[in-house]
């Protein structure tokens, strides 16, 4: 069973830093629900430093939530996850380009409703196409090609060529791709969500 | 930077004060995992998990009949074959209809004897309809079973003739008598060692001086090892 758990648990670990991810993005609107941001921009805080601060609470929530999970699947189902430093580095880049991803969603999506609902597609499709949910080498070409193009997939090859000790170039590959769509896609998540809070689209 | 840290460390120290939602969405995971891993890789030791249960019915009770009940007791198959002799088919029937067996496998009266005629013999298997894998293992290996015993008796008829005629006689056979019958069946089986035992592939360790005609001439031109 062990091997079997290890194959298929980091993809829906990944799968569920999403769900995780997502309650703390939608923070966003709910500070402005409540109207506490208004309060806060009232302050010396300017809505970068908010929506910073926010991303890097999702980024450490989920790292919280994977030591956590890592640890109890050590102790409980002898999951071996291999060098904690390269560990810490892929799961870092994997929150990354989860949280980027979410504020994409909730920086494009119209209202919080629908950003929420677009979040448990793409959790789902990327969970599925990258492996979460069915070993990947079963899938059919097709999909695999797709799936090969998701961060799901990414974070599931670097968490596994930590576990197997596969030489560095195996891990750092991943881990680049990663960094790179965190990055661009958390840029561009500010971007959009700076610029509905700056109109006033705060539903 | 200051401001940001203030910030993050505001929300984070509101998290530590309900993580319960959190600690809920954890559990998720590991339960879909492990179910999962269930599924898909069974539980530890599944690899002795499965054993597959039959019903025999003897109606040969002779040689045959008696090889083919004590299969459950040998080798590997005591791990995952479990026998369970029944006197009648009703019995049978009963124990598939209890789900207590995955087949039920009626071996005939003169089975034995049949083959070592040359007299061509059935033998009935009744399917659980419940089950859709292991009785089917059961109909492959009753098949395979059927063909090597036929096999066999083409084989060894006349030893086996000679055993079984030995053992209804009920008088002691004597120790020559034995070792010959023995020694024949050897012989025969010889013949057919080829086929059995086919040497598709054969490993041998050999000096690289043996294996390399010029390697021992350069050997011993150096002076060295090869």
């Amino acid at each position: 069973m062990n091997d079997i758990f290890t194959y298929m648990f980091p993809g829906l670990m990944m799968m569920w830093m999403i769900f995780i991810g997502q309650n703390l993005m939608a923070d966003v609107y709910t500070e402005s629900e409540r109207k506490t941001l208004p309060r806060m921009l009232g302050t010396p805080v300017n809505l970068n430093q908010f929506l910073v601060s926010k991303i890097i609470r999702c980024v450490i929530v989920c790292l919280m939530a994977e030591g956590l999970l890592m640890l109890f699947t050590a102790v409980v189902f002898r999951v071996r996850w291999g060098n904690p430093f390269w560990l810490i580095l892929v799961i870092v880049a994997a929150n990354l380009s989860i949280t980027g991803l979410l504020a994409v969603v909730y920086g494009l999506a119209k209202t919080k409703i629908l950003a929420d609902a677009i979040t448990v597609v793409v959790g789902l499709l990327t969970a599925f196409l990258g492996g979460g949910m069915i070993p990947f080498d079963e899938m059919p070409f097709l999909m695999k090609a797709i799936g090969s193009w998701t961060f799901n997939r990414w974070s599931v090859q670097g968490l596994q060529a930590v576990m197997n000790a596969r030489p560095l170039g195996e891990i750092t590959i991943p881990v680049m791709k990663l960094l790179l769509f965190g990055f661009v896609t958390t840029g561009l998540g500010m971007y959009w969500m700076r610029r509905r809070f700056q109109a006033g689209r705060l539903s | 930077m200051n401001t940001i840290w203030i910030l993050v460390k505001k929300d984070l120290l509101r998290d530590l004060k309900r993580p319960w939602g959190l600690l809920v969405l954890l559990c998720i995971p590991v339960i879909t995992g492990w179910f999962m891993a269930l599924a898909f890789g069974g539980g530890e030791g599944s690899e002795s998990a499965v054993v597959i249960h039959v019903a025999v019915l003897d109606q040969d009770g002779n040689f045959i009949g008696g090889m083919m009940r004590s299969l459950g007791s040998q080798g590997d198959a005591q791990r995952n074959l479990q026998i369970h002799p029944v006197k009648t088919v009703e019995e049978g029937i009963r124990l598939l209809e209890r789900r207590k067996a995955s087949a039920f496998l009626v071996l005939p009266e003169n089975l034995t004897n049949d083959l070592i005629v040359g007299v061509t013999a059935s033998v009935q298997l009744y399917k659980n309809p419940a089950e859709a894998m292991l009785p089917k293992v059961v109909e492959q290996g009753t098949s395979l079973l059927a063909v090597g015993i036929s096999e066999f008796m083409d084989l060894l008829g006349p030893q086996v003739k000679e055993v079984v005629d030995l053992l209804e006689s009920g008088t002691a056979p004597s120790n020559w008598l034995l070792a010959m019958r023995f020694y024949q069946g050897l012989q025969k089986l010889d013949t057919v060692r080829d086929y059995v035992f086919p040497p598709l592939i054969r490993f041998e360790t050999v000096a690289a001086n043996e294996y390399i005609p010029s390697a021992s001439r350069i050997a011993s031109g150096t002076g060295g090892a090869s």
